[in-house]
């Protein structure tokens, strides 16, 4: 079982471009589908519109990877043995 | 009492503990299962009710509260002692597995007390066999045995406040019973209380002891530690303070605290740290929330937790025996040469993202539809975020860095991994896997029954899969931004050691200022040679005291110093010393009054 | 006169062990090994004192008292000496022919002590005193040609004199002002400043001499040094027994006093002072002998919180952590001297790796070090919880609070004596041990009743209840 997975991973190592190609696909089935699949109770009301959570997990994710690695992470970094040292 | 004979599953552990010291050769490690497998048996067939009870001392002690919040604790418990165990099977270091009997033992104590005593009794029983966890790993890393003071000191005091709160309770209502507390009626005592358990359970503000110390533990030592210490709080936490706003708003802090942190982190096994952060965050919010269904939602998510984070320890703990490097800085490129281990990881990282199949998706969305169904909509959002940034930095961040990012990592000499370490590994993936397609074999284990929560809808499935796939696709977009860099976050232990430089100055400076007054009166009245040129250039040498101190745990220690300088072996130092102090108290009382 | 030999059977029966001594430090013969003696001897009267557990009478003209406490500490007193002397047997540092000096010096210190716990008359208490300090003089210095012995042996004997003769000059300034020197009477007094000055500073600098024996601060300079200087099993001896007799006198006079007066603050004042100092001195230390040296002086303070509550449960408390106290050292002490192959003083290095080397003293060690912190399930917490317990809202809440805090300063080093004996690997030229089995047995039995004490605390907690009740009822 590990040499098959490991060829495998190998293998997809290679192809790597076909599962980019793949994500992509996916992603807009995603929000074609919740053009048609809503939810019954709606938690938050924009949830009505298709593609709520689409943008918001992108819009998260890419807001809080910017500010925390660009901005945080500058004031909170020390040397990786500051605490030997201290 | 119901049932008729319940077996304490920490008495298997603690005997097993005390056993081990006793046995030669090398049999004894197919020993260490044991405990597990009797506690396996034993919480899947009590019956509900109160075993153990007795008097002592005049206090009624409850050793075996038997209900439904106790009951499925120990059966996770249970469960991962065994994968641990299994896990730890290599390990030659008999004491390894004396504090991990020790440390799992004391788990089941505190899920199983009923009153405050003996749950104080197993939680320092925890806390020292913890510590040893930590300091076991010594000889593989120098940074255990300052960690380990580290941790140890935290734990004292998060003890010292369980402990005041304790006997402050008792004084005000004459019992050591540990019975929720009414939110609306708490006094200052349950804040104590609420608290020490807090520290346990990583609040923000007094959680730096969980990553500073979880990643210099040892490799099986910290599959114990992400299961039982963090979990044990939560436990108590939902047995004493369900309903308390606080909890609430803080256990969302702390999911987003968490994440925020470890998107930065390089340090694999810390990234996961932050993460338990992160993810008990979901259960305090659930038990500070307080409605029956947040409760079953931190319930279950603390029961799917224990096992995709034991996974998750267990799987880059692998990748550090292995490669002798948790910095993702220093891997890649792993994934065709440790592939189980990738695989395993992979499942793990997806039941924390809560991804559909997994056993994350059906644990964590029951605490975030509670919360919007309480009309808490600000606290909901604020862990859909929070699942967002742990997708991306535990799902994605560091299987990307450690296994994929570089080309196929050919070269790197790799220690081989042992088979039972796969073997846990292989297990818990699957407990994961199944756990997240039959949801039934968790839910009916859950305090409040019937659980009106159905997780595998279309929608539910939907949502999810746009929400991380999305957030998946924030990272494809900022990949560059998200590269680890070498470096030390600093966080609250940082405040910590300011506090405790401020302390030591404090008390050094008044201390050298009447030692320079002293001084200054012996020279005036002649007393130069009884004092021996007075000892005032040595004692406490503000100019050096920088140098004296180096972590927190040494700052203590710089003050005895200080302190112990005053005694000089000169016997006309301490009859003078003696007879001034002594009348400088009874000045002191005197002139008070 | 009211006198019946049987009721005084424990301090007769160690009256006539030091006789057995005394000829054969005269005869000169060594076919008996004085050690061995002893601890057949001490063993024989732990039983005796045991049988005579319970009685109650006052005889010597009203100077002497058999009564709950006394026979309380009578039987700690006892059983220390027996595992004190055991611990003595094999004494590197002891030349062979002091050895019946050695033993008899010990005996009569154990015997002072016991006068102690029944005296009720201050110049009984004084005289008693001096019998068990003299003998510890002489005994210091016993320890090979060892200079730092000699040193320890003077200061010690300065400063006990400097003490005493304070106390002396108390005692006479508390027989003017109050007239009498019988506690029973003196009880009935007033002890505040404002009504009886004189009397309320000749009690404090009376109190002064005990607070030497029990080395509480600032009366603590001599200890760590003390236990530096002197040998390992002479340093168990001193470590223990004299703060029975120190914390005996003191129960019964704090019986006298009540909260919120001087010198019961000044007693909470020192006692934190003397916990507070005591941990943090010990924090820098490397020598195991000066670290439980600091450490006593800590627990002495801890001691106070139960006598300033001044209420039964609280000196009954108190007397209880001693007894806590004393097992829990001797447990200590035991693994420092058996560890010591030759004499020489342990230090913290000296303990790496070993849980290797003897996996049973490491883990006396460790239980031994944990019940000092005050972990659960060891006698130590059990004690402390006691003493804290007993001490909340009787006007001293910001002691008990001190003496919480203290606690968590002083797990950082009693932690670290079990981190080097359980993760550190030993180093090439290790210390020389000389644990017998039978020495590693006792050891084992003595943890063994620190967590014995810890879980069931019950029947001797229950005897100093009932001491501390006959003190006020």
């Amino acid at each position: 079982m590990s040499e098959a997975l490991s060829r495998f991973f190998l293998w997809a190592h290679e192809n790597r471009n076909l599962f980019r190609i793949l994500f992509f696909v996916v992603l807009v089935v995603l929000v074609a589908l919740n053009v048609f699949e809503k939810p019954e109770h709606p938690h938050v009301h924009e949830e009505v519109y298709p593609g709520f959570w689409a943008v918001f997990g992108l819009g998260a994710g890419v807001v809080m990877i910017y500010l925390i690695k660009r901005i945080i992470a500058n004031l909170v970094a020390f040397d990786e043995d500051t605490y030997d040292r201290l | 009492m119901t049932g008729s004979s319940f077996l304490h599953p920490a008495a298997a552990f603690l005997a097993l503990g005390i056993l081990l010291p006793f046995i030669r050769g090398s049999w004894w490690r197919w020993l260490t299962p044991i405990p597990a497998i009797l506690a396996i048996y034993s919480v899947f067939t009590v019956a509900p009710g109160d075993y153990g009870g007795l008097t002592w001392m005049g206090f009624n002690l409850s050793l075996g509260r038997v209900d439904a919040l106790s009951t499925i604790f120990a059966n996770v418990f249970a469960i991962q002692a065994l994968l641990g165990f299994i896990y730890s099977l290599h390990q030659e270091d008999k004491r390894q597995h004396i504090a991990a009997c020790f440390y799992v033992g004391g788990a089941f104590g505190c899920v199983f007390s009923g009153d405050y005593l003996s749950l104080f009794a197993f939680w320092e029983m925890m806390s020292v066999a913890s510590t040893m966890l930590i300091w076991l790993n010594f000889r593989e890393n120098k940074r255990s045995l300052a960690a380990g003071f580290r941790y140890f000191l935290m734990h004292t005091f998060g003890g010292l406040l369980l402990l005041a709160g304790m006997l402050l309770r008792y004084k005000a209502l004459g019992t050591w019973a540990f019975t929720p507390v009414d939110p609306s009626a708490a006094h200052y005592y349950d804040w104590l209380i609420m608290f020490g358990f807090g520290l346990n359970a990583a609040i923000i503000g007094l959680h730096a002891w969980l990553p500073d110390a979880y990643p210099e533990a040892t490799v099986t030592g910290a599959v114990f530690m992400s299961a039982f210490t963090t979990k044990t709080a939560v436990y108590t936490l939902a047995r004493g303070f369900a309903g308390w706003e606080f909890l609430a708003i803080m256990g969302v802090v702390m999911t987003l605290y968490g994440v925020f942190y470890a998107t930065m982190e390089n340090n694999a096994r810390r990234i996961l740290s932050y993460h338990i952060v992160s993810q008990v965050g979901y259960m305090v919010a659930g038990i500070g929330i307080g409605t029956a269904m947040t409760l079953n939602g931190a319930c279950a998510h603390a029961y799917a937790h224990i096992l995709y984070k034991g996974l998750l320890f267990m799987t880059v703990g692998g990748i550090l025996y292995a490669t002798g490097t948790q910095k993702l800085t220093e891997l890649g490129g792993l994934a065709s040469r440790l592939p189980i281990v990738c695989l395993c990881y992979v499942v793990a990282g997806l039941s924390i993202s809560g991804w559909p199949v997994f056993n994350g998706f059906i644990s964590k969305t029951i605490t975030i539809a509670g919360a919007f169904e309480d009309h808490r909509t600000l606290l909901g959002i604020g862990m859909e975020l929070a699942a967002v940034g742990t997708f991306l930095s535990v799902g994605i961040k560091l299987p990307y860095f450690a296994f994929w990012s570089k080309a196929p990592d050919t070269t790197r000499v790799l220690k081989p991994i042992p088979w039972n370490m796969h073997l846990a590994m292989i297990l818990g993936a699957s407990l994961c896997t199944l756990q997240g397609l039959f949801p039934q074999a968790l839910y009916w284990l859950l305090p409040y029954q019937p659980v009106e929560y159905t997780p595998w809808t279309a929608w539910h499935v939907l949502q999810s899969f746009m929400l991380l796939s999305f957030a998946g696709f924030a990272f494809y977009l900022m990949r560059k931004t998200m590269k680890p860099h070498e470096q030390r976050n600093i966080d609250f232990d940082y405040l910590y050691r300011l506090v405790g430089r401020g302390f030591l100055f404090l008390v050094s400076k008044p201390v050298a200022w009447l030692d320079s007054i002293w001084t200054e009166v012996y020279a005036r009245v002649g007393l130069k040679g009884l004092m021996g040129g007075a000892a005032a250039s040595r004692v406490f040498d503000v100019s050096g005291i920088d140098t004296v101190v180096d972590g927190s745990a040494y700052t203590t220690r710089g003050i005895g110093r200080g302190a112990a300088k005053t005694q000089t072996g000169r016997l006309n130092d301490y009859l003078a010393g003696a007879v001034a102090l002594a009348a400088a108290v009874l000045a002191l009382v005197w002139g008070l009054r | 006169m009211n006198f019946d030999l049987l009721l005084i059977l424990p301090e007769t029966y160690q009256l006539l062990v030091i006789a057995g001594l005394f000829y054969m430090t005269l005869a000169g013969r060594r076919s008996i090994d004085a050690g061995r003696w002893t601890a057949a001897a001490a063993g024989l009267g732990l039983l005796v004192t045991i049988a005579s557990l319970g009685g109650e009478s006052l005889m010597f003209y009203g100077a002497y008292k058999i009564d709950g406490v006394s026979q309380f500490f009578k039987l700690i007193i006892a059983f220390g000496f027996f595992i004190a002397s055991l611990n003595a047997v094999r004494q590197p540092t002891l030349a062979e022919p002091e050895r019946p000096d050695y033993f008899l010096l010990l005996a009569m210190s154990a015997w002072g002590l016991m006068l102690l716990s029944s005296s009720v008359e201050l110049i009984t208490i004084y005289i008693a005193l001096e019998i068990s300090s003299y003998s510890l003089y002489a005994l210091i210095p016993l320890r090979a040609q060892n200079r730092g012995a000699a040193e320890a042996a003077i200061k010690y004997i300065l400063f006990g004199a400097v003490a005493t003769a304070v106390s002396l000059y108390g005692l006479g300034f508390i027989l003017a002002g109050q007239h009498t020197s019988y506690i029973a009477e003196l009880a009935a007094k007033p002890w505040s400043f404002a009504q009886a000055p004189m009397a309320a500073l000749g009690l404090i600098l009376f109190l002064a001499g005990f607070f030497y024996k029990l080395a509480l601060f600032p009366f603590h300079f001599w200890c760590p040094d003390v236990y530096d200087g002197s040998s390992n099993e002479t340093a168990a001896y001193v470590a223990t027994l004299p703060k029975l007799g120190a914390v005996v006198i003191l129960v019964r006079l704090a019986a006298m006093l009540k909260p919120g007066l001087e010198i019961t603050t000044a007693l909470a004042v020192l006692g934190a002072c003397s916990m507070t100092f005591g941990n943090l001195a010990a924090l820098a230390q490397t020598d195991v002998k000066r670290i439980l040296g600091f450490s006593s002086v800590a627990h002495a303070g801890y001691v106070m919180v139960g006598l300033t509550a001044a209420t039964a449960k609280g000196l009954s408390a108190a007397s209880f952590y001693i007894f806590v106290y004393v097992l829990m050292n001797l447990a200590c002490f035991w693994v420092l001297c058996h560890l010591s192959g030759d004499g020489r003083n342990v230090k913290l290095d000296d303990l790496n790796g070993l849980h290797r080397r003897s996996p049973a003293l490491a883990a006396i060690l460790a239980v031994a070090a944990f019940s000092l912190v005050g972990l659960p399930p060891t006698a130590g917490f059990i004690g402390k919880f006691f003493l804290l317990t007993s001490a909340w809202n009787q006007g001293y809440n910001w002691l008990v609070i001190v003496a919480t805090l203290n606690t968590a300063i002083s797990i950082y080093y009693y932690l670290n004596l079990v981190r080097h004996a359980y993760t550190e690997d030993a180093a090439a030229a290790p210390i020389p041990m000389a644990a017998s089995p039978a020495a590693l047995a006792v050891g084992l039995v003595l943890a063994a009743a620190v967590l014995v004490v810890g879980v069931l605390p019950g029947p001797i907690f229950n005897y100093a209840a009932a001491a501390g009740a006959t003190l006020l009822p």
